[in-house]
């Protein structure tokens, strides 16, 4: 070595940065296999770090050791040219390309190229030496070698895995046998890799077009990214998935994860499913309402498609009668690769059985715990998953093991249920430290969609808590159950998935014997409206004779045939309506898509797509924060005095809100009011679902979307960009690392204390500071159109709200409750309403008139001397409320869930289908449970005529809406004049004053309501209140047939028999004919006497104001004023976002 | 003797056939949603199998110049598959090559093969050990004995 050359390497730095700076700008080219500035540069400098550390000991090493050589003789020609002197750079099979540049660091290319010119002017001078250069390559070429070894181990590793997998031993079984039958059954246990693995023998086996469905949306992403892993195309899209708002499916998808219900609209689309060759249907055992109907969709498909393969993916639960189901097709049986479990019966000694009331009692719970610690040494891992039946009882066991746990030091209680926020959730995965175990108290959701692994001990109580219908009541049900013995089985299993386990059982052996076989199928216990509405629009004919796996009970059939019949979705022939179709197709409720279809007529969409989005996922408002006074108040402006479904649209616009304004965290504001966001971002893709549906179906308009200026295009489409690179990058650092749960100590109130829960989030949010909810959401939406449609339904004159909520309840009819005469004397917490079918139930402790009872206070009329003598008018007011609820969920009391209040009479008199009344219409029956007497008989009759007309017009309206004739641009501003008119008429309505008692009959007077059929035939037919229609003789309930939703004087009554005779003098208000008419002479001649296209009959108003008014509800405008034109607009929100575009491109 | 055996054509196409369909994709950007990313799907070639482990694989090139990859180059020919660990579209992953010798298949686990200036399979070192130095010897006894401790821990933990 020459003296100089030392002193180059004495002085010589490979941590100097700019050394490194110009290594990489001559190495790590953006053409090169390693580019400057990303992750695996980084890699690489460490990698480097380590290799010169190595190097310096190999050197000494081999010093010492100098090798005796021994050359092969005789041996293979291949062998002669091997080098003599070893070498390590031998045992790599790459070379780097890169002699041009080596020549420009070492000073001997002159030109530079544009990089290296700003990089560094001055780098002439201080050139790096040759030997360093050589070393810096010979480095590059041992980690080249080391990532390529490192990636080799990892897909072998995988390749093992696989092969390690019981079920890898029936590959070929499987594949033969699909080759050779339709159906084939796969049984086997969970972890015996039939979801993984079956997909990718199929595709291997040269089938394409699979398809693979699953219960839960969650299993599809994840079936889907393991999948894409092991078949080596994680980052293709060989494999994707298809859930209800995402999709990652492309043209050269393979295999397909998808949920159920997404693979019946599917075949609703199209009935032959041509997009698929394989049909894996997953979890068939586990017997969910879309999952037995698919089966039977598929067995009539079979018979039209004959190259389809269907292939039923179960537990060994109740095999044979999916076989039998499919013609006895073929069973293939796995067994699953589960440890030895030992069971400990342990029945609840009788003193500790809680009583329905009381709270649950923990001791049992507790002694397991402790056998444990006493039986197993904690340097034994595994942990405790405890199955209980609901959130109540998971609190209570919580508590209590969270107070051993802080005694004991051993255990770290956390709680598992589905209404826990998604972090919450995930902790469950998180570590212990050495010595502690994880007790997991859990719903039944660990019993198949969440799999734990690490569980040693199971604790079972063997009680699940399930949702049944009761068809009569039309009533949810929460009820605590034993579990069947396939469920028992299966909890068991969770203890045995990673080493032997052991499973203490809190019953006894006998009363395991007396368990059910298998739990009860959801088609037995479940509403069935969606379900026979999906059925008709499929063409699959009468869904009473339609062969099931195994039937529904008739009773909950027949209640859906007639629920949807009085929602007119089906006609009396129980063939669809076009409003049924159209239901069909959204896939939500019946309820809810009403209250779409209704909302679209009035122009009121934005407002009731929240409103229908809202209502149709789970709750946002987190269980934990009733409890915390922060979050209470928070969550206070938030709140609706309307009722629950305004308060949701409330925190809904004021979310987007948030999400608009660049500073504010969306994130934080939702934890703050105790609100899960992930359920905000479900809604706005719902919303958005439902927009495209009602846009589909020509309910809703394409809004003009006027040409948007190439500013704004170019910026939204930066925007996007950087979204979607935020998006990738979290995606290559993404997996959240375990982390380690800290026990708990005094101070900080255990990991499952809100703050506690708080806290992670807030580390996880700063350790990979994107939130890609919110980029996703942002890609999804265009925030900038929802922030202003959601300050549209903001309206300070309460009109909206007004005609909103008559659309709501409109929707939710007949789910109707009626106070209780006597709430008034209760207390505020046992306020009690009536619906037809259930008396005495109460409101959800979520609602807001459960926190504000007065809202639904009735002020009654103090002047009792003036009534004191009739019986019939006490509690006689004219502010009477009635509520409309989403649902009635029974769980220890019958709750009404999501309710609005609305001035009763005005409702029942729009909404109700079965009204009948006395001769002068003063006292009404309402769908034969409500009783109403008007104290003005002048004032009842002038609300009947109005309702008849106003319900006529509505009802046309609607089937113009739903028949789209309004084809013509020039009919359709001529609708949307009578649709405006129509609005403002329905508002007065409710409005409209009247004093009347109101309450629900009692069981015996409904038996007595009616006179029956009359004997007088001789006025057999009056004319109708319409011109064209005929009053006829009521043959069942007697009086007479106004409209299909009147009887007039069908009511018994110890009042003058012939008052129907009765003329009494009154004015026509149109043309001023003043003349004695008998009550339906009165009805009549005002239907008839209005003057055509005169819709707006408010004399008092002039037509000016009328114009605006109407205007503005129909499409929400305002007044705006544009200080740069110096003009007055009328314009929406969204007309303003544009107008004001306009002048940004101007300027 | 030993024929390569491979389930489809495994003729070594020339580099620059298959460059067409390796071509930069078109960045959509208007009017895309996020699942619409590009993919990274490369045309599969057919499947590699070692013959000693039976590790099976589709490849995507065979030769000695992976595709986009200008600085780099095989010294011996490969197959080869996109590597399917990172997103990064030109990043490579060197399934197995021939050995040199008995011309059998060979992956390039360490159970396998190993590289001396040219492939061998470890039966082929095995038979001629003498003709390699002693670090290759010494690298084979660990490769033995991580084998083992590999195995033992694998039953134990089955347990």
């Amino acid at each position: 070595m020459s003296s100089t050359k030392r002193t180059v390497s004495n002085k010589w730095d490979w941590n100097c940065l700019e050394t490194r700076k110009k290594l990489e700008d001559a190495f790590f080219r953006d053409q090169d296999y390693i580019q400057s500035g990303t992750e695996e540069s980084r890699d690489f400098w460490n990698f480097f770090d380590r290799f010169q550390r190595f190097q310096s000991i190999q050197k000494t090493e081999r010093r010492e050791e100098e090798k005796e050589r021994k050359t092969g003789k005789g041996a293979h020609p291949g062998l002669a040219d091997l080098p003599k002197d070893y070498d390590p750079r031998y045992r790599i099979n790459m070379s780097v390309l890169s002699k041009d540049m080596e020549m420009r660091i070492l000073g001997q290319g002159q030109k530079r190229t544009g990089r290296q010119k700003h990089s560094h002017q001055s780098s002439g001078s201080e050139r790096i030496p040759g030997e360093k250069v050589a070393e810096f390559r010979m480095a590059m070429l041992h980690f080249l070698d080391f990532t390529q070894k490192q990636g080799f181990a990892k897909l072998a590793k995988l390749q093992r895995e696989r092969s390690g997998l019981p079920i890898a031993q029936y590959r070929d079984k499987i594949v033969e046998m699909v080759r050779e039958h339709h159906v084939v059954v796969v049984a086997g246990d969970t972890g015996c890799g039939k979801s993984t693995q079956v997909p990718q023998y199929l595709l291997a086996a040269g089938f394409n077009r699979i398809a693979c469905t699953q219960p839960r949306r969650i299993a599809c992403i994840s079936l889907a990214k393991r999948v894409g892993f092991e078949s080596l195309n994680q980052y293709g899209s060989q494999v994707g998935y298809q859930i209800r708002f995402e999709s990652t499916r492309s043209p050269a998808t393979k295999i397909v994860f998808l949920t159920e219900g997404l693979l019946l609209r599917q075949i609703q689309q199209e009935p032959e499913l041509p997009k698929y060759q394989v049909l894996i249907v997953d979890e068939v055992h586990e017997r969910h309402l879309h999952s037995d109907f698919l089966l039977g969709v598929l067995r009539q498909l079979l018979s039209l498609r004959r190259d389809l393969k269907v292939i039923l993916m179960s537990a060994t639960i109740n095999i044979k009668l999916f076989s039998e189901y499919f013609h006895h097709a073929p069973v293939i049986q796995v067994p699953g690769r589960l440890y030895p479990i030992q069971v400990i019966f342990q029945p609840i000694p009788q003193e500790e059985m809680n009583s329905k009331l009381e709270k649950l009692d923990v001791r049992p719970y507790l002694r397991v715990m402790q056998a444990i610690d006493h039986r197993y040494p904690p340097e034994e891992r595994g942990d405790l998953l405890i199955f209980l039946s609901g959130v109540a009882e998971i609190t209570a066991v919580l508590e209590a093991a969270q107070t051993y746990a802080t005694h004991t030091k051993r255990w770290i209680a956390l709680p598992l249920h589905s209404t826990l926020s998604v972090a919450e959730q995930d902790k469950i995965f998180d570590m212990v430290p050495p010595g502690v175990r994880k007790c997991i108290v859990s719903t039944n959701i660990a019993e198949t969609s969440v799999t734990i692994d690490g569980v040693r001990f199971v604790l079972d109580s063997g009680k699940v808590k399930e949702m049944s219908f009761d068809p009569k009541a039309k009533m949810q049900r929460l009820q605590e159950f034993w579990i069947s013995r396939a469920s028992a089985e299966q909890r068991k299993g969770r203890a045995g998935r990673t080493g032997p386990g052991v499973c203490y059982r809190l019953y006894a052996e006998s009363d395991y014997d007396a368990f059910a076989p298998y739990p009860v199928p959801e088609i037995q216990r479940v509403a069935l409206d969606a379900l026979v509405l999906q059925m008709k629009s499929m063409n699959l004919g009468d869904p009473r004779t339609f062969p099931f796996i195994e039937s529904p009970l008739t009773s909950s059939l027949e209640t859906a045939i007639l629920y949807l019949k009085d929602q007119g979705a089906l006609d009396s022939a129980e063939h669809l309506t076009s409003i049924g179709s159209l239901l069909a197709k959204l896939p939500v409720d019946v309820v809810i898509g009403k209250i779409l279809i209704l909302g679209s007529l009035f122009g009121l969409v934005e407002p009731i797509l929240t409103i229908a989005a809202g209502l149709s996922v789970q709750s946002p408002f987190l269980r934990r924060a009733q409890n915390d006074p922060d979050c209470s108040t928070a969550r206070k402006p938030l709140e609706s005095e309307h009722g629950d479904p305004f308060t949701l649209l409330n925190v809904f616009n004021e979310w987007v809100q948030i999400k608009s304004s660049k500073s504010a965290n969306s994130r934080k504001w939702s934890r703050r009011r105790g609100l899960e966001e992930q359920r905000l971002y479900e809604m706005a893709n719902l919303r958005r679902q439902f927009k495209e549906l009602l846009k589909d179906h020509g309910l809703l308009e394409d809004p003009v979307s006027g040409p948007s200026d190439s500013y704004s295009r170019q910026k939204a489409r930066r925007e996007r960009k950087q979204l979607y690179q935020l998006k990738r990058q979290h995606e290559e650092t993404k997996g959240r690392k375990r982390k380690v749960l800290k026990l708990q100590d005094e101070d900080t109130v255990g990991s499952s204390s809100d703050e506690g829960g708080a806290a992670e989030v807030s580390g996880v949010g700063k350790a990979n500071s994107v939130d890609i909810q919110d980029i996703k959401f942002k890609l999804r939406h265009n925030v900038e159109e929802l922030q202003a449609s959601s300050s549209e339904s903001w309206d300070p004159s309460g009109q909206h709200i007004t005609l909103l909520k008559l659309i709501v309840c409109r929707g939710l009819y007949p789910q109707l409750a009626l106070p209780d005469e006597f709430n008034a004397s209760r207390k505020d917490s046992d306020q009690i309403f009536h619906t037809k079918n259930k008396a005495g139930v109460v409101l959800h402790p979520t609602s807001v008139f459960s926190s504000n009872p007065e809202l639904l206070q009735v002020d009654e009329i103090q002047d009792d001397c003036n009534r004191a003598g009739k019986d019939s008018m006490k509690n006689v007011s004219s502010h009477h409320q009635l509520l409309a609820f989403v649902s009635l969920l029974e769980t220890n009391k019958p709750y009404l869930v999501n309710c609005v209040r609305i001035p009763a009479l005005q409702a029942l008199l729009m909404l109700s289908r079965s009204l009948d009344t006395n001769a002068d219409c003063s006292r009404i029956v309402v769908d034969g449970w409500i009783e109403i007497h008007v104290v003005e008989s002048e004032t009842a009759l002038k609300l009947f005529s109005m309702a008849v007309q106003l319900r006529a017009a509505w009802e046309e309206a609607l089937s113009l809406q739903l028949a789209k004739q309004s084809s013509v641009d020039k009919e359709k501003g001529r609708e949307r004049k009578k649709i405006s008119a129509l609005a403002w008429r329905l508002l007065d309505y409710i409005k409209s004053k009247a004093e009347y008692s109101i309450r629900r009959l009692a069981g015996v007077e409904m038996e007595n309501l009616y006179i029956g059929p009359q004997t007088v035939p001789d006025n057999a037919c009056l004319p109708g209140v319409f011109p064209s229609t005929m009053m006829k003789p009521d043959h069942i309930k007697g009086g007479y047939a106004v409209t299909s939703f009147l009887t007039y004087n069908c009511l018994t009554s110890n009042m003058d028999f012939y008052s129907e005779c009765l003329r009494t003098f009154w004015t026509c208000p149109h043309c001023g004919l003043y003349m004695p008419f008998t009550p339906i002479e009165r009805m009549s001649h005002e239907a008839s006497c209005k003057p055509e296209e005169v819709a707006v009959d408010q004399g008092t108003v002039d037509p000016a104001e009328q114009t605006t008014r109407s205007a503005s509800v129909l499409s929400l405008q305002r007044p705006y004023y544009c200080g740069i034109c110096d003009k007055d607009f009328i314009f929406t929100s969204t007309e303003i976002l544009k107008h004001r575009r306009q002048h940004q491109q101007i300027l | 003797m030993h024929q390569p055996t491979l389930s489809s054509s495994s003729n070594a196409t020339s580099f620059l056939l298959l460059r067409p369909a390796l071509r930069k994709r078109e960045v959509a950007t208007e009017g895309m949603r996020w699942n619409m990313e590009s993919s990274t799907d490369a045309p599969m070639k057919g499947v590699f199998e070692c013959k000693l482990c039976r590790l099976t694989a589709p490849y995507s090139y065979y030769g000695q110049k992976p595709p986009n990859t200008h600085s780099v180059v095989l010294l011996e020919e490969c197959y080869i598959i996109k590597d399917p660990f990172t997103p990064t579209k030109d990043k490579f992953l060197i399934l197995g090559s021939q050995c040199s010798l008995c011309k059998i298949l060979v992956c390039i686990g360490p159970e396998c093969s190993l590289f001396y200036s040219k492939r061998f399979c470890l039966p082929c070192v095995n038979e001629n050990i003498e003709a390699f130095p002693w670090e290759i010897h010494q690298d084979l006894d660990r490769r033995k004995a991580h084998a083992k401790s590999q195995h033992r821990k694998g039953t134990e933990s089955k347990m």
